[in-house]
């Protein structure tokens, strides 16, 4: 131990020992700050949907809910609570309207809130602690404005209720899930004598389950095999609730981030690793010289580096977790949001990332050791003895194939970042290598300072393209990660601008439509179009019946089992893209159909699609596919028919406006003069939404700054394993007679050229792999910002003169016969 | 000294050759030397740039092997020994001085010397013997510095401190005064032959300096590979 703790002290003297080192803790400074983050805004955001969902997972049934369930939910140690829902009319003094009940049994939502208002303060918001008491009922802003809260009397079936209270925001009431009728919601214990659930009644029960995700989904795998053909398993998953897209992106974007930083960090650290090796080189043959064996050098070693490698990778921890808290403190102030504590997987990964990291870059070259012979020391020759070794390179290439795939969590990104990455330095290689020979055989001696640059360039043509090589793909990481950054915020600020429509108004009926158009304009309100809504279910594909049953995909039934909402629309709605075919022109008749819908369907564009319309049978080819981004709080459609197509089909019709001020005012408004328009209040979503897009951009920008870290690593990797080379060829110069000023400006032009020449292809790369990324991973479209290019070429080029001058600089005051005695 | 044979041969070559090939042409540095060294005679083999002396020091010290030929060396005969046992025959009774020097840039004087013993396990008063082996060199003072901050004359003495402090029975040195200027040459060549009669051993030594090799008992001169005398 002691003896291990003096090597490792002498081996701390060495620069390349500690650009190794500080390169293993930026690679576990970034794998624990992302990966804890990202756990912990991913948990957060599954935390949210939940909350949204109003449960973690809940089983659904058209029929009560068995008894075994219940029981079997009991011994997996879940909360339950249960809720039943259903259209009826709600009778009041001042005629009947129809409502959407819900009845609830107590722990109702069992996560998210029930916002309320008072009957007697209305300015008071707050959030429920309890359900309705037996004979009272809650009832949603549009009923409160034309009901007595808290004195009139209401009734429901047989039974009689006070409304008490005003629901303000209820889960499962997102913008997804837009309801045509108000709620009213009422205590489980009435239910029965109200008289309205008969056999026949059409109902949804639910079992709503909440606990250990653990839990729930061990739950959910005993459960399943066992439900009934009524009834479904459903989990609140990101993926399918409407904040995915965005928070898909933000998790998404964390990944390829730490992904590319590590990428560069063991980039920097096989760098590091081959500079050291070139002095260790020399150190083993004098070893072997004064007889020691090769096995116990290899082993020597092998301890040092691995053990050197659980101090540093803790440091990295500690400053990960550091960096993270703070993240999260600015996330939880900037949004109000509390992020899950902290799970300790990340560490182990960063621990066994490290330990292989250190294992990929020293392994290989340990093991040439059996090539180092001990006569090299005799002769000067070391330093070349180690040379590029492919075994080397191999180890690293594939440790951060596996890192990549490990850290991803998703084996397309992962893919796409290794093979983007690869290509890129390969692609660069090639290139360069050929520029290089080229510019050689182009240039005329003349006695400038580009024409030695190039001439220096060109002589080391297998060092520059090296170093060009890092170069490129570190400004194409930067670059990658810069430009998807820029379009994700684009993409935040596209998805819920500032003038995103705050209030639906849903179930406007025909005659009723200009008379709300006027209001509208009235209020200088912005507003959306109208669309129509028609209730409608395929039924049909080329001719042929689509039988749910025969469908393997368990959406794929829901589908074609579930009425859904069709519209007939003239233009192509905001924030849909045309995927295949075309839409409609003039006085063509067809679908157009959403591109998720269509593969799960198998429509096909030309194909024959059958809609049954409240017994109305309508067919139609399929003219074009579409793509929708669902986080745009507007309305979105699966199917969209031809203006006309779905002419004499019962409809109502919705749309959005923006209201700026008085909100409540409007919607009472609305309520009162339209009986059996719902106005649905999002103002409260949409903040939400903002906070959420507020930060996921701290977080993103948090993140740049360690890939940026990273990337100067490489450059200060690839300079300091430079040195010796430049050292002889400074004295050199110097010995010939060249003046310091003359060297330093061949310096500084060799290196802005290298720069510039990794910045244009790095950056072109990078470019091109966003537009990849952007289409395959993040899902919107892409701008190429070619003005980017020019700016990261000037600036890499500015960049690595100004690094690699500064590693030089000591080199330049240094007299040439001091450089001669270091040689 | 135990490993020399009734002779008190330390060192025996017997029709060593070295070839190597490069691409389809062969190169022959070595052709069939033959020579043999007793036990604390001091020896020089001399010659022109290229005639192949690091070449025989090296094969002489088991640090390459030959194409053909053999070697005794401390009475082992190296031919039956693969590297690893030729490495554990030279510890502890081989010391080495280079043209240039190869202290290690990251340990100070006095660690470069102490690096020695530690590699051969003599693992008791380490820094003692360290340190008067620097005091044998006259640099007991420096033993702090890294061999940057000193000049070459002083990082050869070093190297010597770092031969001999393990008491070696055959000192290998190739143009130990190469590198180093007409004062410092005399200085350093004094430290060796001194330092070399003090413990006994055997010095083999490399040189086309040719007031050095007229200090040595015997004298090998080699001409395109070849032995003449
Ligand atoms: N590994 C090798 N490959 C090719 N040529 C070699 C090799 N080692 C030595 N030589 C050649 O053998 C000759 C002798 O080298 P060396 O023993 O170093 O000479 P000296 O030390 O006398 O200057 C030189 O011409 C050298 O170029
Ligand atoms: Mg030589």
């Amino acid at each position: 131990m002691k003896l291990f703790f003096r090597d490792f002290l002498r081996q701390l003297r060495l620069t390349e020992f500690r650009l190794l080192g500080v390169a293993l803790i930026l690679v576990s400074v970034a794998i624990t700050s992302v990966s804890m983050f990202s756990d912990r805004v991913e948990q957060g955001m599954q935390a949210r949907t939940s909350a949204i969902f109003g449960a973690d997972a809940l089983v659904e049934s058209t029929r009560p809910v068995r008894d075994e369930i219940i029981e079997l939910a009991a011994q997996f140690d879940l909360q339950v609570a249960q809720s039943v829902s259903f259209v009826s009319m709600l009778g009041s003094p001042e005629g009947s309207q129809l409502v959407g009940v819900r009845a609830v049994t107590d722990g109702y939502p069992l996560r998210g809130e029930l916002l309320l208002r008072d009957s007697g303060n209305p300015d008071s918001n707050e959030i429920a602690t309890d359900i309705p008491k037996p004979r009272r009922v809650w009832v949603a802003s549009q009923l409160a404005v034309s009901l007595d809260l808290g004195k009139s009397e209401s009734t429901l079936g047989k039974l009689s209720f006070v409304p008490d209270r005003e629901i303000m925001l209820e889960p499962e009431g997102g913008a997804g899930m837009l309801r045509l009728a108000p709620r009213v919601m009422m205590n489980m214990s009435d239910l029965a004598s109200t008289g309205l659930i008969t056999p026949a009644s059409r109902a949804r029960f639910r079992l709503m389950l909440a606990g250990d995700s653990d839990q729930i989904a061990a739950f959910g795998n005993s459960v399943e095999p066992t439900l009934k053909s009524y009834e479904s398993w459903i989990i609140a998953d990101i993926r399918q609730s409407d904040v995915r897209g965005t928070i898909g992106r933000v998790v998404s974007y964390l990944r390829l981030a730490v992904l590319l930083s590590v990428v560069l960090a063991v980039v920097a650290m096989a760098l590091a690793a081959q500079g050291l090796w070139r002095r260790q080189s020399n150190e083993v043959a004098l070893l072997r010289c004064l007889g020691k064996s090769h096995a116990s050098i290899v082993t020597n070693y092998l301890w040092i580096y691995l053990v050197s490698a659980i101090p540093v990778a803790l440091i990295g921890i500690i400053f990960g977790y550091v960096a993270q808290n703070m993240a999260v403190n600015v996330v939880t102030q900037a949004s109000g949001i509390e992020l899950p504590g902290i799970s300790l997987t990340p560490l182990l990964l960063v621990f066994a990332v490290s330990i292989l990291a250190m294992l990929a870059v020293t392994l290989p070259l340990l093991l040439s050791l059996k090539g180092v012979s001990s006569i090299e020391v005799l002769r000067s020759r070391q330093g070349d003895v180690v040379g590029r070794n492919r075994v080397a390179v191999l180890g690293v290439v594939s440790l951060i194939v596996c890192v990549a795939f490990i850290l991803a969590r998703d084996a397309e990104l992962a893919g796409i970042v290794v093979v983007g990455l690869s290509i890129a330095g390969l692609l660069l290689w090639s290139v360069l290598k050929l520029l290089i020979y080229a510019a050689g055989k182009i240039i005329k001696p003349r006695s400038s300072s580009i024409y030695y640059a190039l001439k220096a360039i060109s002589a080391n043509s297998s060092r520059s393209a090296w170093l060009a090589c890092a170069f490129g793909t570190t400004v194409f990481a930067l670059v990658l990660l810069g430009v998807v950054c820029a379009d994700l915020f684009a993409a935040w600020e596209r998805s819920v601008p500032q003038d995103a429509p705050n209030v639906f108004l849903i179930n406007i009926q025909e005659p009723d439509v200009e008379e709300i158009q006027k209001k509208i304009s009235q209020l200088g309100a912005q507003t959306t179009p109208m669309f129509p809504i028609i209730r409608g279910r395929i039924i049909s594909l080329n001719g042929q019946g689509i039988n749910a049953d025969e469908l393997e995909d368990k959406s794929a039934q829901h589908r074609v089992n579930h009425e859904f909402n069709l519209t007939e629309l003239a233009d192509l709605p905001v924030a849909n893209t045309i995927t295949a075919g075309r839409w409609f022109s003039a006085d063509e008749s067809g679908w157009s159909v959403e591109e998720d819908t269509a593969k799960l369907l198998g429509i096909e564009i030309g194909d024959l699609l059958g809609v049954d319309i409240g017994g109305l049978k309508l067919e139609a080819n399929v003219t074009s596919l579409r793509a929708v981004r669902w986080d745009t709080m507007r309305p979105n459609f699966f199917v969209i028919g031809s203006p006309g197509l779905l002419e004499g089909a019962p409809r109502h019709y919705i749309t959005s406006v923006q209201v700026n001020k008085n909100i409540n005012l409007f919607i009472n408004d609305i309520s009162r003069s339209f009986s059996n328009v719902s106005a649905i209040n999002l103002d409260m979503l949409l903040q939400r939404f903002r906070s959420l897009a507020n930060q996921a951009s701290g977080a993103v920008g948090a993140v740049f700054v360690f890939t940026l870290g990273a990337a100067l690593l490489v450059l200060v990797g690839v300079l300091q394993g430079q040195r010796s080379v430049r050292l002889r060829e400074i004295a050199l110069y110097k010995t010939l007679g060249a003046r310091k000023r003359r060297i330093r400006r061949n310096v500084l032009c060799e290196f802005a050229l290298l720069g510039g020449l990794s910045g244009a292809l790095g950056g072109g790369l990078a470019i091109l792999s966003g537009w990849i990324l952007a289409d395959r991973i993040f899902g919107f479209i892409y701008h190429p910002p070619w003005h980017w290019l020019v700016l990261t070429i000037i600036g890499t080029a500015t960049l690595v003169a100004l690094c690699g001058y500064a590693s030089l600089r000591k080199l330049l005051d240094v007299l040439p016969i001091r450089l001669l005695a270091r040689l | 000294m135990g490993n020399s044979n009734a002779a008190g041969l330390v060192l025996q070559a017997s029709n060593v050759s070295k070839r190597v090939n490069l691409g389809d042409q062969t190169i022959h540095i070595l052709t069939d030397v033959s020579l043999s060294i007793e036990a604390q005679q001091s020896v020089a083999i001399v010659g022109s740039s290229g005639s192949g002396k690091t070449t025989l020091l090296g094969l002489l010290a088991g640090l390459d092997s030959p194409s053909s030929g053999a070697i005794d060396l401390l009475g082992s005969s190296l031919e039956s020994l693969d590297e690893d046992e030729r490495a554990a025959l030279r510890n502890g009774k081989v010391g080495f001085v280079f043209q240039s020097f190869h202290l290690l840039p990251n340990l100070t004087a006095l660690e470069n010397v102490q690096l020695a013993l530690e590699v051969v396990h003599r693992s008791e008063n380490i820094t003692e013997r360290a340190l008067s082996a620097l005091d044998k060199v006259g640099l007991s003072e420096r033993g702090n510095h890294l061999p940057s901050q000193l000049s070459g004359g002083e990082q050869q003495r070093v190297a010597l401190a770092r031969a001999i402090v393990i008491g070696p029975s055959l000192l290998f040195a190739d143009e130990p005064t190469g590198n180093l200027d007409h004062g410092t040459r005399d200085q350093v060549c004094d430290l060796l032959f001194s330092l070399c009669n003090e413990i006994g051993c055997t010095l083999v030594l490399v040189t086309h300096d040719s007031d050095l090799a007229s200090r040595c008992d015997r004298i090998f001169r080699l001409d395109g590979g070849r032995l003449v005398s």
